[in-house]
């Protein structure tokens, strides 16, 4: 009689040891999933913060020192959420346990890129060099309106390339999605930085 | 062997009196030891070899039930192992019913967390979608730069038209297909949209642009709702950032909810589709034309407002 109970007990006891064990090699083996220290990804989400650092930087300015509505609208827009995306490229690189910082830029991203980026004195795709930033930092008005539109161009399409390197490399779902948002809202950044510089333009030539 | 049963048999009853864990194990001992010497006895039986070999604890009932055995030499040491094998035990059904239940209830969990994840994944029933055979505007983008459609393939393109059209002319503004607009070109300037309540009729092409930025608009008909219907609605909005409200002239029905490429429209401000719309969309990860944007530090002037220095 005490065996008819008992015995599904330990049965069940058993089967939940089982069921642990099992959850914890899924764990396990979700955690041994995510993207190493020296992966496409982990160098994708580390520089694209450095790179998006700079965007913050240069919208910060022309948000405080332009003057064109559009531009000084769009450097809002810019400096907002290139800093969301920081947060997020700095969560995932959290999440994986790997370093926020390397001393490699873009060697994640292929030879051709890390020599580019050596040559440029670490200074990914499409970044302003100091020389510029400081020229930058000593306009104001339509001035900056304009140069913020050129550098800011220069840098989406440096942003687009990186992008494109990382949907080449990497199938982590995380990345693939953030890399084609940021294509398509970049390449949309950079047409309306256009059409607003042209009109700045045409009307200063009025 | 006939020892070794009575010992064993001894000793279960010895046990009965001390404890239940070693009554318990000591019939399973016992179990062992009989089932080994049925084997063995198999073995030396040459009628039964194969069939003891392959499954010693079935051959008895195999055999017992044949209605004439090969030889009577056969059946015989097959039945004596029979009863040395084991009594026939009744079926586990303490067991099987715990493992049944456990199996039931482990298969409706997955089951409801399964339909809980979809259904939170599917929009509110009756809304209107712009995206034609394309679920938001994530697959719509999709489907563009796969290079399976263009963007006139679409049923309406502008679900992925972003472009700010702030002409030359201040005066030309975006004109839209639908009333009120639920996405397309805009303004390079977007309404601010952190849970604001406008009391007075605001430009389409800023508006869009919030929707862009994720966020959901409800626009109502200053003639058919009054003021404590106005009142009822900005509870809704008032505090939930991406979120805005706006009378809307000539909308011709009460109230019009609309996020990027969809929009909702009824003339019950009780409606729970106004709450359910406003909870699905608003920030919707795949319904998102922007990502990562917000909704302060856009313009927060009406129509009126900006009407005022010239008019």
């Amino acid at each position: 009689m005490s065996r008819l109970w008992r015995r599904p007990a330990v049965l069940v006891a058993i089967t939940a040891v089982l069921m642990l064990a099992a959850g914890i090699a899924v764990g396990w083996a979700a955690s041994t999933a995510a993207p190493g220290n020296d992966s496409a990804e982990a160098g994708f989400a580390r520089d694209m913060q450095t790179h998006h650092q700079q965007a913050v930087e240069m919208a910060m300015y022309e948000w405080r020192n332009g003057s064109d509505e559009a531009m000084t609208a769009i450097a809002y827009d810019i400096a907002t959420s290139q800093s969301a995306e920081i947060g997020m490229y700095r969560s995932w690189l959290r999440d994986w346990d790997v370093q926020l910082s390397s001393g490699n830029p873009m060697a994640w991203a292929g030879e051709e890129h890390e020599h580019d980026t050596e040559e440029a004195g670490g200074l990914m795709p499409g970044m302003a060099t100091d020389e510029e930033m400081a020229e930058f930092k000593t306009l104001t008005g339509t001035d900056a309106d304009v140069m913020f539109a050129e550098l800011m161009i220069a840098h989406h399409i440096g942003g687009i390339d990186m992008a494109k390197a990382a949907l080449e490399r990497s199938d982590n779902a995380l990345v693939v999605d953030a890399a084609r948002r940021s294509i398509t809202v970049q390449q949309s950044d950079i047409d309306n930085l256009q059409g607003h510089l042209d009109n700045i333009l045409s009307a200063v030539e009025q | 062997m006939a020892s070794k049963k009575q010992t064993a048999s001894k000793s279960a009853g010895k046990g009965s009196g001390t404890g239940a864990v070693k009554s318990d194990g000591k019939p399973e001992d016992k179990k062992a030891q009989d089932t080994k010497a049925a084997k063995a006895e198999g073995k030396k039986s040459e009628g039964v070899k194969t069939e003891a070999k392959k499954a010693p604890a079935k051959s008895s009932k195999a055999s017992a039930r044949k209605p004439a055995g090969k030889s009577s030499a056969t059946t015989a040491p097959a039945r004596g192992k029979g009863r040395a094998v084991q009594v026939k035990q009744p079926k586990p059904w303490g067991l099987i019913w715990t493992f049944t239940g456990v199996g039931v209830v482990a298969l409706g969990l997955i089951g409801a967390a399964i339909f809980v994840v979809w259904d939170r994944s599917q929009p509110p029933e009756g809304i209107t979608s712009y995206y034609g055979d394309y679920a938001n505007v994530t697959e719509a983008k999709a489907a563009i730069a796969d290079g399976d459609i263009t963007e006139e393939d679409l049923e309406n393109p502008w679900v992925v038209q972003q472009t700010h059209v702030d002409g030359e002319d201040p005066a030309a503004v975006p004109e839209y297909e639908v009333t009120p607009p639920a996405g397309g070109n805009h303004l390079s300037q977007w309404q601010t949209c952190t849970g604001s309540v406008y009391d007075a009729p605001i430009v389409d092409g800023n508006a869009v642009h919030s929707l862009e930025h994720g966020a959901v608009w409800l626009t109502y008909d200053p003639a058919l709702v009054d003021g404590d219907g106005i009142d009822q609605l900005a509870s809704k909005i008032e505090g939930r950032d991406y979120s805005l409200m706006s009378p809307y002239q000539d909308l011709g029905v009460e109230v019009s909810v609309q996020a990027w490429g969809v929009q909702y429209q009824t003339s019950d401000l009780n409606d729970p589709k106004i709450d359910e719309f406003l909870d699905f969309y608003i920030q919707n990860s795949d319904n998102l034309a922007e990502m990562n944007a917000t909704c302060s530090g856009g313009i927060s002037t009406t129509i009126a407002d900006q009407q005022m220095p010239t008019g």
